[in-house]
Protein backbone atom coordinates (compact mmCIF):
# COMPACT_ATOMS: atom_id res chain seq x y z
CA UNK A 1 0.00 0.00 0.00
CA UNK A 2 1.48 3.83 -0.89
CA UNK A 3 1.56 5.48 2.30
CA UNK A 4 2.09 9.06 2.29
CA UNK A 5 3.22 9.77 6.15
CA UNK A 6 4.49 6.93 8.33
CA UNK A 7 5.66 7.35 11.70
CA UNK A 8 8.14 5.03 13.55
CA UNK A 9 8.23 4.54 17.27
CA UNK A 10 8.44 8.10 17.30
CA UNK A 11 9.10 10.00 20.99
CA UNK A 12 8.82 13.25 21.99
CA UNK A 13 10.05 13.95 25.57
CA UNK A 14 9.61 17.05 27.65
CA UNK A 15 11.89 16.73 30.58
CA UNK A 16 10.35 13.59 32.53
CA UNK A 17 7.06 13.87 30.12
CA UNK A 18 6.11 11.70 27.21
CA UNK A 19 4.12 13.81 25.05
CA UNK A 20 4.61 10.81 22.50
CA UNK A 21 5.76 7.29 23.36
CA UNK A 22 6.78 5.23 20.36
CA UNK A 23 3.87 6.00 18.08
CA UNK A 24 3.81 4.62 15.10
CA UNK A 25 1.08 5.69 12.34
CA UNK A 26 0.72 4.45 8.88
CA UNK A 27 -1.15 7.42 6.74
CA UNK A 28 -2.63 5.61 2.97
CA UNK A 29 -2.67 7.99 -0.14
CA UNK A 30 -6.36 9.17 -0.94
CA UNK A 31 -7.33 8.48 2.97
CA UNK A 32 -9.18 10.76 5.59
CA UNK A 33 -7.43 9.87 8.62
CA UNK A 34 -9.50 10.29 11.82
CA UNK A 35 -6.73 10.75 14.62
CA UNK A 36 -9.04 10.47 18.06
CA UNK A 37 -7.99 11.15 21.34
CA UNK A 38 -9.10 12.87 24.38
CA UNK A 39 -7.55 16.67 25.19
CA UNK A 40 -3.62 16.04 25.78
CA UNK A 41 -3.49 12.72 24.33
CA UNK A 42 -0.55 13.80 21.92
CA UNK A 43 -2.67 14.75 18.52
CA UNK A 44 -1.49 17.95 18.17
CA UNK A 45 2.17 17.09 18.99
CA UNK A 46 2.42 14.45 16.64
CA UNK A 47 0.84 17.14 13.46
CA UNK A 48 3.72 19.53 14.96
CA UNK A 49 6.28 17.20 14.52
CA UNK A 50 5.00 16.13 11.44
CA UNK A 51 5.15 19.95 10.03
CA UNK A 52 8.49 20.74 11.05
CA UNK A 53 7.33 22.63 13.96
CA UNK A 54 9.08 20.26 16.19
CA UNK A 55 11.88 17.88 16.51
CA UNK A 56 11.75 14.03 17.54
CA UNK A 57 13.26 13.00 20.68
CA UNK A 58 13.68 9.70 19.05
CA UNK A 59 12.25 7.63 16.34
CA UNK A 60 11.29 9.12 13.02
CA UNK A 61 8.81 9.49 9.97
CA UNK A 62 8.36 9.46 6.42
CA UNK A 63 6.81 11.91 4.17
CA UNK A 64 6.26 10.69 0.76
CA UNK A 65 9.58 8.36 1.25
CA UNK A 66 11.61 11.07 2.60
CA UNK A 67 12.51 10.25 6.09
CA UNK A 68 12.59 13.16 8.28
CA UNK A 69 16.50 12.62 9.09
CA UNK A 70 16.96 13.96 5.29
CA UNK A 71 17.91 17.49 4.82
CA UNK A 72 15.50 17.32 1.95
CA UNK A 73 12.17 16.67 4.19
CA UNK A 74 11.43 20.14 3.64
CA UNK A 75 11.40 19.66 -0.01
CA UNK A 76 8.69 17.00 0.82
CA UNK A 77 6.58 19.44 2.96
CA UNK A 78 6.03 21.72 -0.07
CA UNK A 79 3.30 19.17 -1.14
CA UNK A 80 1.63 19.48 2.41
CA UNK A 81 -0.47 22.31 3.48
CA UNK A 82 -1.59 22.40 7.31
CA UNK A 83 -3.72 24.05 10.17
CA UNK A 84 -2.15 23.46 13.73
CA UNK A 85 -4.31 24.61 16.10
CA UNK A 86 -5.22 28.09 15.32
CA UNK A 87 -5.49 29.55 11.28
CA UNK A 88 -1.96 31.29 10.50
CA UNK A 89 -3.37 34.31 8.72
CA UNK A 90 -2.24 38.06 8.96
CA UNK A 91 -5.29 39.75 10.89
CA UNK A 92 -4.54 43.11 9.11
CA UNK A 93 -4.68 42.14 5.65
CA UNK A 94 -7.70 40.55 3.69
CA UNK A 95 -8.61 36.97 2.39
CA UNK A 96 -7.05 38.02 -0.88
CA UNK A 97 -3.46 39.61 0.78
CA UNK A 98 -3.35 36.82 2.79
CA UNK A 99 -3.37 34.43 -0.07
CA UNK A 100 -1.37 36.29 -1.93
CA UNK A 101 1.54 36.20 0.77
CA UNK A 102 1.38 33.12 0.83
CA UNK A 103 1.52 32.77 -2.75
CA UNK A 104 4.75 34.83 -2.71
CA UNK A 105 6.15 32.69 -0.16
CA UNK A 106 5.22 29.28 -2.33
CA UNK A 107 7.16 31.37 -5.19
CA UNK A 108 4.05 30.76 -7.63
CA UNK A 109 4.64 33.09 -10.72
CA UNK A 110 0.80 34.32 -10.88
CA UNK A 111 -2.05 35.13 -8.69
CA UNK A 112 -4.61 33.98 -11.36
CA UNK A 113 -5.47 31.03 -9.00
CA UNK A 114 -6.30 32.81 -6.09
CA UNK A 115 -10.21 33.83 -7.12
CA UNK A 116 -10.29 30.12 -7.16
CA UNK A 117 -9.37 28.91 -3.88
CA UNK A 118 -11.60 31.94 -2.37
CA UNK A 119 -14.03 30.13 -4.32
CA UNK A 120 -13.99 26.80 -3.06
CA UNK A 121 -13.53 27.97 0.30
CA UNK A 122 -16.91 29.88 0.21
CA UNK A 123 -14.63 33.27 0.71
CA UNK A 124 -15.62 35.13 -2.96
CA UNK A 125 -17.80 38.02 -0.80
CA UNK A 126 -15.62 39.39 1.70
CA UNK A 127 -13.53 41.55 -0.40
CA UNK A 128 -11.28 44.14 1.38
CA UNK A 129 -12.39 42.98 4.96
CA UNK A 130 -9.61 42.39 7.08
CA UNK A 131 -9.16 39.01 8.71
CA UNK A 132 -9.32 40.08 12.07
CA UNK A 133 -12.91 41.00 11.49
CA UNK A 134 -13.82 37.97 10.19
CA UNK A 135 -16.15 34.94 12.37
CA UNK A 136 -14.09 32.06 13.39
CA UNK A 137 -15.32 29.68 10.58
CA UNK A 138 -14.90 32.28 8.01
CA UNK A 139 -10.99 32.55 9.76
CA UNK A 140 -11.27 28.52 9.72
CA UNK A 141 -12.12 28.75 5.55
CA UNK A 142 -9.41 31.24 5.44
CA UNK A 143 -6.61 28.65 7.02
CA UNK A 144 -7.98 25.93 5.01
CA UNK A 145 -7.45 28.02 1.96
CA UNK A 146 -3.81 28.82 2.31
CA UNK A 147 -3.34 25.55 3.21
CA UNK A 148 -4.89 25.01 -0.34
CA UNK A 149 -2.08 27.53 -1.89
CA UNK A 150 0.52 25.76 -3.84
CA UNK A 151 -1.88 22.22 -4.82
CA UNK A 152 -1.19 20.28 -1.79
CA UNK A 153 -2.04 16.64 -2.19
CA UNK A 154 -1.71 16.37 1.98
CA UNK A 155 -3.54 18.48 4.20
CA UNK A 156 -3.17 18.02 8.05
CA UNK A 157 -5.91 19.35 10.12
CA UNK A 158 -5.87 20.00 13.81
CA UNK A 159 -9.37 20.15 15.15
CA UNK A 160 -11.05 21.90 11.83
CA UNK A 161 -14.51 21.98 13.64
CA UNK A 162 -13.10 23.49 16.35
CA UNK A 163 -15.78 26.38 17.67
CA UNK A 164 -17.60 26.42 14.66
CA UNK A 165 -21.79 26.38 14.73
CA UNK A 166 -23.12 23.61 13.16
CA UNK A 167 -23.47 25.14 9.77
CA UNK A 168 -19.77 25.88 10.15
CA UNK A 169 -18.93 22.30 10.54
CA UNK A 170 -21.24 21.19 7.80
CA UNK A 171 -19.48 23.13 5.57
CA UNK A 172 -15.65 22.27 6.34
CA UNK A 173 -17.07 18.65 6.14
CA UNK A 174 -18.48 18.86 2.79
CA UNK A 175 -15.42 20.96 2.09
CA UNK A 176 -12.82 18.29 3.05
CA UNK A 177 -15.27 15.30 0.94
CA UNK A 178 -15.19 17.56 -2.26
CA UNK A 179 -11.56 17.87 -2.10
CA UNK A 180 -10.70 14.30 -1.05
CA UNK A 181 -13.45 13.40 -3.93
CA UNK A 182 -11.98 15.89 -6.58
CA UNK A 183 -8.00 16.13 -5.99
CA UNK A 184 -7.32 13.07 -4.20
CA UNK A 185 -6.25 15.05 -1.42
CA UNK A 186 -4.87 12.90 1.25
CA UNK A 187 -5.91 14.23 4.68
CA UNK A 188 -4.87 13.87 8.39
CA UNK A 189 -7.74 15.52 10.72
CA UNK A 190 -7.67 15.23 14.33
CA UNK A 191 -10.35 15.41 16.47
CA UNK A 192 -12.05 14.49 20.01
CA UNK A 193 -15.97 14.88 18.17
CA UNK A 194 -16.16 11.23 17.05
CA UNK A 195 -19.65 11.72 15.62
CA UNK A 196 -18.10 14.43 12.94
CA UNK A 197 -15.04 12.26 12.31
CA UNK A 198 -17.73 8.92 11.54
CA UNK A 199 -19.29 10.81 8.88
CA UNK A 200 -15.89 11.47 6.83
CA UNK A 201 -12.98 9.17 7.70
CA UNK A 202 -11.88 6.48 6.04
CA UNK A 203 -9.42 5.12 8.51
CA UNK A 204 -8.88 5.98 12.22
CA UNK A 205 -6.06 6.08 14.23
CA UNK A 206 -6.75 6.00 18.15
CA UNK A 207 -4.42 8.00 20.99
CA UNK A 208 -4.01 7.38 24.26
CA UNK A 209 -1.57 9.25 26.59
CA UNK A 210 1.27 9.18 23.47
CA UNK A 211 0.71 5.78 22.21
CA UNK A 212 -1.43 5.16 19.52
CA UNK A 213 -3.62 2.19 20.40
CA UNK A 214 -5.04 1.25 17.14
CA UNK A 215 -5.37 1.94 13.64
CA UNK A 216 -8.02 0.58 11.56
CA UNK A 217 -10.08 1.16 8.38
CA UNK A 218 -13.49 2.78 8.48
CA UNK A 219 -14.87 -0.40 6.62
CA UNK A 220 -13.22 -2.92 10.22
CA UNK A 221 -14.93 -0.04 12.45
CA UNK A 222 -18.57 -0.82 10.72
CA UNK A 223 -17.77 -4.23 10.69
CA UNK A 224 -17.19 -4.32 14.42
CA UNK A 225 -19.83 -1.57 15.55
CA UNK A 226 -22.69 -3.97 13.30
CA UNK A 227 -26.19 -4.26 14.96
CA UNK A 228 -26.59 -6.83 16.23
CA UNK A 229 -28.66 -9.42 18.78
CA UNK A 230 -26.38 -10.49 21.80
CA UNK A 231 -27.59 -13.47 23.08
CA UNK A 232 -26.51 -15.97 25.88
CA UNK A 233 -27.51 -19.47 25.69
CA UNK A 234 -26.49 -22.62 27.66
CA UNK A 235 -24.14 -23.95 24.62
CA UNK A 236 -23.29 -22.40 21.39
CA UNK A 237 -22.76 -25.66 19.46
CA UNK A 238 -26.39 -26.05 18.61
CA UNK A 239 -27.23 -22.19 18.06
CA UNK A 240 -24.28 -22.73 15.32
CA UNK A 241 -25.77 -25.59 13.54
CA UNK A 242 -28.92 -23.46 13.39
CA UNK A 243 -27.64 -20.41 12.64
CA UNK A 244 -25.77 -22.02 9.85
CA UNK A 245 -29.23 -24.05 8.68
CA UNK A 246 -30.95 -20.58 8.66
CA UNK A 247 -27.82 -18.71 6.64
CA UNK A 248 -27.46 -16.21 9.01
CA UNK A 249 -24.34 -14.03 9.54
CA UNK A 250 -22.93 -14.32 13.40
CA UNK A 251 -19.89 -14.28 15.40
CA UNK A 252 -19.52 -16.52 18.62
CA UNK A 253 -17.75 -15.06 21.75
CA UNK A 254 -17.12 -17.77 23.87
CA UNK A 255 -18.60 -20.87 24.32
CA UNK A 256 -22.13 -19.55 25.71
CA UNK A 257 -22.46 -15.71 24.11
CA UNK A 258 -22.81 -14.69 20.38
CA UNK A 259 -23.65 -12.36 18.22
CA UNK A 260 -26.17 -12.31 15.54
CA UNK A 261 -26.24 -9.37 13.39
CA UNK A 262 -29.03 -7.30 12.42
CA UNK A 263 -27.05 -4.99 9.96
CA UNK A 264 -25.44 -5.85 6.74
CA UNK A 265 -21.46 -5.94 7.00
CA UNK A 266 -19.78 -3.33 5.21
CA UNK A 267 -19.59 -5.44 1.96
CA UNK A 268 -23.07 -5.49 1.71
CA UNK A 269 -24.48 -8.95 1.27
CA UNK A 270 -27.65 -7.76 3.23
CA UNK A 271 -29.03 -11.86 2.97
CA UNK A 272 -27.31 -12.92 5.80
CA UNK A 273 -28.97 -10.39 8.35
CA UNK A 274 -31.87 -11.09 10.52
CA UNK A 275 -33.74 -8.56 9.42
CA UNK A 276 -33.28 -9.23 5.42
CA UNK A 277 -34.39 -12.67 6.50
CA UNK A 278 -36.93 -11.81 7.58
CA UNK A 279 -36.65 -13.82 11.22
CA UNK A 280 -38.12 -11.62 13.70
CA UNK A 281 -36.16 -12.39 17.06
CA UNK A 282 -39.38 -14.15 18.91
CA UNK A 283 -38.74 -17.01 15.93
CA UNK A 284 -35.51 -17.12 16.15
CA UNK A 285 -36.03 -17.62 19.85
CA UNK A 286 -38.67 -20.17 19.40
CA UNK A 287 -36.01 -22.00 16.39
CA UNK A 288 -33.44 -21.90 19.21
CA UNK A 289 -35.93 -23.33 21.35
CA UNK A 290 -36.84 -26.82 19.21
CA UNK A 291 -33.14 -27.21 18.43
CA UNK A 292 -32.66 -27.54 22.46
CA UNK A 293 -30.86 -24.34 22.42
CA UNK A 294 -31.58 -22.59 25.96
CA UNK A 295 -31.51 -18.68 25.66
CA UNK A 296 -30.39 -17.38 29.26
CA UNK A 297 -30.58 -13.70 27.60
CA UNK A 298 -31.16 -11.46 24.76
CA UNK A 299 -30.08 -8.00 24.17
CA UNK A 300 -29.81 -5.31 21.21
CA UNK A 301 -26.13 -4.41 20.80
CA UNK A 302 -24.99 -1.42 18.70
CA UNK A 303 -21.67 -0.15 19.41
CA UNK A 304 -21.26 2.98 18.45
CA UNK A 305 -17.84 4.45 17.13
CA UNK A 306 -17.83 6.66 20.34
CA UNK A 307 -18.42 2.90 22.55
CA UNK A 308 -16.08 1.04 20.35
CA UNK A 309 -13.36 4.60 21.51
CA UNK A 310 -14.25 3.68 25.23
CA UNK A 311 -13.97 0.41 25.06
CA UNK A 312 -10.54 0.69 23.07
CA UNK A 313 -9.02 2.64 25.89
CA UNK A 314 -10.55 1.08 28.76
CA UNK A 315 -8.83 -2.19 27.65
CA UNK A 316 -5.70 0.09 27.37
CA UNK A 317 -6.04 1.51 31.01
CA UNK A 318 -5.65 -2.35 31.81
CA UNK A 319 -2.97 -3.32 30.27
CA UNK B 1 15.04 32.13 0.39
CA UNK B 2 14.26 34.65 -2.56
CA UNK B 3 10.90 33.90 -2.50
CA UNK B 4 10.61 34.67 1.64
CA UNK B 5 12.53 37.77 0.83
CA UNK B 6 9.87 39.03 -1.72
CA UNK B 7 7.32 38.36 0.78
CA UNK B 8 8.60 40.00 3.31
CA UNK B 9 9.63 42.99 1.15
CA UNK B 10 6.30 43.00 -0.33
CA UNK B 11 4.74 43.03 3.74
CA UNK B 12 7.11 45.35 4.33
CA UNK B 13 6.42 47.93 1.64
CA UNK B 14 2.59 47.69 2.28
CA UNK B 15 2.99 48.23 6.07
CA UNK B 16 1.06 51.25 7.11
CA UNK B 17 3.65 51.90 10.67
CA UNK B 18 6.42 51.68 8.44
CA UNK B 19 5.24 54.58 6.42
CA UNK B 20 3.79 56.20 9.38
CA UNK B 21 7.55 55.79 11.01
CA UNK B 22 8.92 56.95 7.60
CA UNK B 23 6.60 60.08 7.69
CA UNK B 24 7.66 60.97 11.48
CA UNK B 25 11.45 60.38 10.38
CA UNK B 26 10.89 62.67 7.82
CA UNK B 27 9.20 65.46 9.61
CA UNK B 28 12.41 64.79 12.15
CA UNK B 29 14.37 65.98 9.04
CA UNK B 30 12.61 68.86 8.08
CA UNK B 31 12.87 69.75 11.76
CA UNK B 32 16.56 69.28 12.04
CA UNK B 33 16.80 71.34 8.69
CA UNK B 34 15.02 74.58 10.27
CA UNK B 35 17.75 74.04 13.44
CA UNK B 36 20.55 74.40 10.82
CA UNK B 37 19.22 77.07 8.79
CA UNK B 38 18.94 78.86 11.56
CA UNK B 39 23.06 78.60 12.49
CA UNK B 40 23.78 79.78 9.08
CA UNK B 41 21.06 82.46 9.22
CA UNK B 42 23.15 83.98 12.32
CA UNK B 43 26.39 83.30 11.00
CA UNK B 44 27.72 80.40 13.39
CA UNK B 45 30.34 79.73 10.41
CA UNK B 46 31.99 82.75 11.08
CA UNK B 47 31.75 83.38 14.16
CA UNK B 48 33.01 80.01 15.57
CA UNK B 49 36.16 78.51 14.51
CA UNK B 50 34.75 74.82 15.40
CA UNK B 51 31.57 75.67 14.10
CA UNK B 52 30.50 71.74 11.54
CA UNK B 53 27.10 70.26 10.53
CA UNK B 54 27.90 67.17 11.20
CA UNK B 55 24.98 67.04 14.45
CA UNK B 56 22.39 68.15 12.15
CA UNK B 57 23.56 65.93 9.57
CA UNK B 58 24.16 62.91 11.46
CA UNK B 59 21.38 63.36 14.07
CA UNK B 60 19.93 60.28 13.16
CA UNK B 61 22.37 58.48 15.03
CA UNK B 62 20.58 59.14 18.07
CA UNK B 63 16.92 57.47 17.26
CA UNK B 64 18.09 55.02 14.50
CA UNK B 65 18.29 51.84 17.11
CA UNK B 66 15.76 52.75 18.74
CA UNK B 67 13.42 53.07 15.46
CA UNK B 68 14.59 49.95 14.69
CA UNK B 69 14.38 47.76 17.37
CA UNK B 70 10.75 49.15 18.27
CA UNK B 71 9.94 48.08 14.33
CA UNK B 72 11.79 44.63 13.74
CA UNK B 73 9.77 43.70 17.52
CA UNK B 74 6.53 44.68 15.81
CA UNK B 75 7.66 42.81 12.52
CA UNK B 76 8.68 39.60 13.66
CA UNK B 77 6.17 39.89 16.28
CA UNK B 78 3.39 39.89 14.77
CA UNK B 79 4.86 36.87 12.36
CA UNK B 80 4.69 34.74 15.04
CA UNK B 81 1.47 36.21 16.91
CA UNK B 82 -0.06 35.48 13.44
CA UNK B 83 1.49 32.31 13.50
CA UNK B 84 2.89 32.73 9.92
CA UNK B 85 6.15 31.61 11.12
CA UNK B 86 4.58 28.08 11.17
CA UNK B 87 3.19 28.22 7.57
CA UNK B 88 6.92 29.36 6.55
CA UNK B 89 7.99 26.08 7.60
CA UNK B 90 5.05 23.96 7.13
CA UNK B 91 5.37 25.47 3.38
CA UNK B 92 9.06 23.53 3.28
CA UNK B 93 11.19 26.72 3.88
CA UNK B 94 14.46 25.96 5.90
CA UNK B 95 14.30 27.61 9.49
CA UNK B 96 17.93 29.64 8.74
CA UNK B 97 16.22 31.12 5.32
CA UNK B 98 13.26 32.47 7.84
CA UNK B 99 16.28 33.26 9.88
CA UNK B 100 18.19 35.42 7.45
CA UNK B 101 15.35 36.75 5.35
CA UNK B 102 13.85 39.02 8.70
CA UNK B 103 17.89 39.80 8.88
CA UNK B 104 18.06 41.04 5.59
CA UNK B 105 14.60 42.81 5.68
CA UNK B 106 15.03 44.32 9.24
CA UNK B 107 18.40 45.51 7.88
CA UNK B 108 15.98 47.44 4.42
CA UNK B 109 13.90 48.58 6.74
CA UNK B 110 16.78 50.34 8.64
CA UNK B 111 18.74 51.79 5.51
CA UNK B 112 14.82 52.75 4.44
CA UNK B 113 14.77 55.22 7.71
CA UNK B 114 17.90 56.38 7.22
CA UNK B 115 17.41 56.98 3.87
CA UNK B 116 14.18 58.73 4.66
CA UNK B 117 16.34 61.01 6.72
CA UNK B 118 18.77 61.96 4.83
CA UNK B 119 16.66 62.26 1.23
CA UNK B 120 14.64 65.02 3.36
CA UNK B 121 18.11 66.98 4.45
CA UNK B 122 19.64 66.57 1.36
CA UNK B 123 16.78 67.50 -0.65
CA UNK B 124 15.93 70.64 2.19
CA UNK B 125 19.52 71.88 2.01
CA UNK B 126 20.09 71.48 -1.59
CA UNK B 127 16.60 73.54 -2.29
CA UNK B 128 17.53 76.52 0.70
CA UNK B 129 21.00 76.69 1.61
CA UNK B 130 22.67 75.12 -1.54
CA UNK B 131 24.04 72.76 0.25
CA UNK B 132 25.26 74.51 2.79
CA UNK B 133 25.17 71.81 5.71
CA UNK B 134 26.87 69.36 3.67
CA UNK B 135 29.54 71.73 2.49
CA UNK B 136 30.28 71.92 5.88
CA UNK B 137 30.18 68.14 7.14
CA UNK B 138 33.43 66.82 8.63
CA UNK B 139 34.67 63.36 7.09
CA UNK B 140 30.67 62.68 5.74
CA UNK B 141 31.81 59.81 3.67
CA UNK B 142 33.81 57.87 6.98
CA UNK B 143 30.51 58.61 8.97
CA UNK B 144 28.01 57.31 6.64
CA UNK B 145 30.22 54.10 6.44
CA UNK B 146 29.80 53.65 10.32
CA UNK B 147 26.48 54.47 9.94
CA UNK B 148 25.61 51.40 7.49
CA UNK B 149 28.35 49.59 9.87
CA UNK B 150 25.84 50.39 12.91
CA UNK B 151 22.64 48.73 10.72
CA UNK B 152 24.39 45.90 10.27
CA UNK B 153 25.03 45.27 13.38
CA UNK B 154 21.48 46.72 15.08
CA UNK B 155 19.79 44.33 12.67
CA UNK B 156 21.61 41.35 13.78
CA UNK B 157 21.10 42.08 17.67
CA UNK B 158 17.38 42.92 16.83
CA UNK B 159 16.75 39.56 14.77
CA UNK B 160 18.27 37.65 17.18
CA UNK B 161 16.47 38.52 19.85
CA UNK B 162 12.78 39.26 17.66
CA UNK B 163 13.07 35.73 16.49
CA UNK B 164 13.78 34.10 19.52
CA UNK B 165 11.52 36.00 21.64
CA UNK B 166 7.70 34.63 20.73
CA UNK B 167 6.19 37.24 22.83
CA UNK B 168 5.57 40.59 20.62
CA UNK B 169 5.53 42.48 24.22
CA UNK B 170 8.72 41.26 25.93
CA UNK B 171 10.76 41.72 22.41
CA UNK B 172 9.68 45.46 22.64
CA UNK B 173 10.62 45.43 25.74
CA UNK B 174 14.25 43.74 25.80
CA UNK B 175 14.64 45.70 22.73
CA UNK B 176 14.24 48.82 23.39
CA UNK B 177 15.88 48.31 26.96
CA UNK B 178 18.92 47.05 24.83
CA UNK B 179 18.46 50.13 22.27
CA UNK B 180 19.00 52.66 25.57
CA UNK B 181 21.60 51.30 27.30
CA UNK B 182 23.82 50.95 24.01
CA UNK B 183 22.89 54.94 23.20
CA UNK B 184 23.90 55.39 26.67
CA UNK B 185 27.01 53.65 26.89
CA UNK B 186 27.97 54.53 22.94
CA UNK B 187 28.01 58.29 24.21
CA UNK B 188 30.40 57.63 27.34
CA UNK B 189 32.82 55.53 24.80
CA UNK B 190 32.88 58.22 22.28
CA UNK B 191 33.39 61.25 24.54
CA UNK B 192 36.45 59.09 26.28
CA UNK B 193 38.07 58.30 23.31
CA UNK B 194 37.67 61.95 21.73
CA UNK B 195 39.43 63.09 25.01
CA UNK B 196 42.83 64.87 23.58
CA UNK B 197 45.88 63.92 24.85
CA UNK B 198 46.84 67.38 26.09
CA UNK B 199 44.77 70.05 27.56
CA UNK B 200 45.32 73.71 27.66
CA UNK B 201 45.86 75.25 30.80
CA UNK B 202 45.75 79.16 31.40
CA UNK B 203 47.03 80.35 34.31
CA UNK B 204 45.55 83.22 35.89
CA UNK B 205 48.06 84.20 38.38
CA UNK B 206 51.15 84.57 35.31
CA UNK B 207 48.76 84.57 32.72
CA UNK B 208 50.66 82.39 30.58
CA UNK B 209 49.30 79.00 28.46
CA UNK B 210 50.44 75.88 29.58
CA UNK B 211 50.16 72.58 27.26
CA UNK B 212 49.22 69.68 30.16
CA UNK B 213 48.93 65.91 29.84
CA UNK B 214 45.20 65.33 30.24
CA UNK B 215 44.34 62.99 33.08
CA UNK B 216 41.21 61.37 31.39
CA UNK B 217 43.16 61.06 28.09
CA UNK B 218 42.74 56.92 27.31
CA UNK B 219 45.93 54.83 26.76
CA UNK B 220 47.48 51.60 26.69
CA UNK B 221 44.86 48.66 27.39
CA UNK B 222 42.10 51.01 28.35
CA UNK B 223 42.35 52.33 25.30
CA UNK B 224 42.08 48.68 23.36
CA UNK B 225 39.11 48.01 25.56
CA UNK B 226 37.23 50.83 24.99
CA UNK B 227 38.10 50.58 21.14
CA UNK B 228 36.76 46.93 21.34
CA UNK B 229 33.24 48.62 23.08
CA UNK B 230 33.32 50.79 20.13
CA UNK B 231 33.29 48.40 17.65
CA UNK B 232 31.14 46.04 18.89
CA UNK B 233 28.54 48.90 19.90
CA UNK B 234 26.71 49.68 17.11
CA UNK B 235 25.23 53.31 18.74
CA UNK B 236 28.62 54.04 19.48
CA UNK B 237 29.50 53.49 16.16
CA UNK B 238 26.58 55.78 14.67
CA UNK B 239 27.32 58.65 17.17
CA UNK B 240 31.03 59.00 15.49
CA UNK B 241 29.19 61.93 13.49
CA UNK B 242 27.10 63.05 15.60
CA UNK B 243 30.23 64.05 17.97
CA UNK B 244 32.95 64.66 15.91
CA UNK B 245 35.11 67.15 16.46
CA UNK B 246 36.26 69.61 13.79
CA UNK B 247 39.54 68.19 13.57
CA UNK B 248 38.34 64.78 12.74
CA UNK B 249 37.11 63.01 16.11
CA UNK B 250 38.18 59.67 16.89
CA UNK B 251 40.34 58.01 14.01
CA UNK B 252 38.96 54.94 12.44
CA UNK B 253 40.20 52.38 13.85
CA UNK B 254 40.62 48.64 12.92
CA UNK B 255 38.05 47.32 15.96
CA UNK B 256 35.53 48.51 14.01
CA UNK B 257 34.80 46.68 11.16
CA UNK B 258 36.25 43.83 12.74
CA UNK B 259 33.77 44.29 15.99
CA UNK B 260 30.72 44.80 13.64
CA UNK B 261 32.14 41.80 11.60
CA UNK B 262 31.74 39.81 15.13
CA UNK B 263 28.79 41.20 16.22
CA UNK B 264 26.83 40.37 13.23
CA UNK B 265 28.44 36.87 12.15
CA UNK B 266 28.19 35.87 16.34
CA UNK B 267 24.68 37.31 16.69
CA UNK B 268 23.30 36.01 13.35
CA UNK B 269 24.91 32.51 13.45
CA UNK B 270 23.52 32.20 17.04
CA UNK B 271 19.99 33.29 16.61
CA UNK B 272 19.65 31.18 13.44
CA UNK B 273 21.01 27.66 15.78
CA UNK B 274 18.36 28.98 18.49
CA UNK B 275 15.76 29.07 16.43
CA UNK B 276 16.27 26.49 14.00
CA UNK B 277 16.03 24.05 17.91
CA UNK B 278 12.87 26.36 18.73
CA UNK B 279 9.44 24.77 19.50
CA UNK B 280 7.15 26.61 17.44
CA UNK B 281 4.00 27.36 18.94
Amino acid sequence: MDYVLTCDALDKRYGNFYALCRLSMHIPRGAIYGFIGKNGSGKTTLMRLVCGLSHPTAGSYTLYGITSRDKNICRARRRMGAIIETPAVYLHMSAAENLEQQYRILGLPSFDTIEEILELTGLTDVGKKKARHFSLGMRQRLGIAIALCGNPDFLVLDEPTGGLDPQGIIEIRELILRLNREQQITFLISSHILDELSKISTHYGFIDRGRMVREISAAEVRDLCRKCVRVTVADTKPLCLLLDRLELDYNILSDTEADIYLSPPSDADASRCLSAAGISVTSLVMELSKGNCEVLSLREHDESLENYYMNLIGEEKHV
Amino acid sequence: MYNLLSAYTARLLKDKLFWLIECVIALWAAYVFRLARQSFVCGMHHISKTFHTNPYFFNAAIWLGISLALYSAYFTGTEYHDGILRNQIISGHRRYEIYLSHYLVILLAGVMQAAAYYFVLITADGFFLGFSVMHMLVKPAEYILLILLALLGYSALFSCFSMLLANKNAAVFVQLLLAILMLYFGFATVSSLQEPRTSLVTSTYRGENRTIPNPNYLEGARRELYEWADGLNPSSLSLHGVMAEKKGGIPFHAKIPVGTALLTVCFTAGGAYGFSRKELK
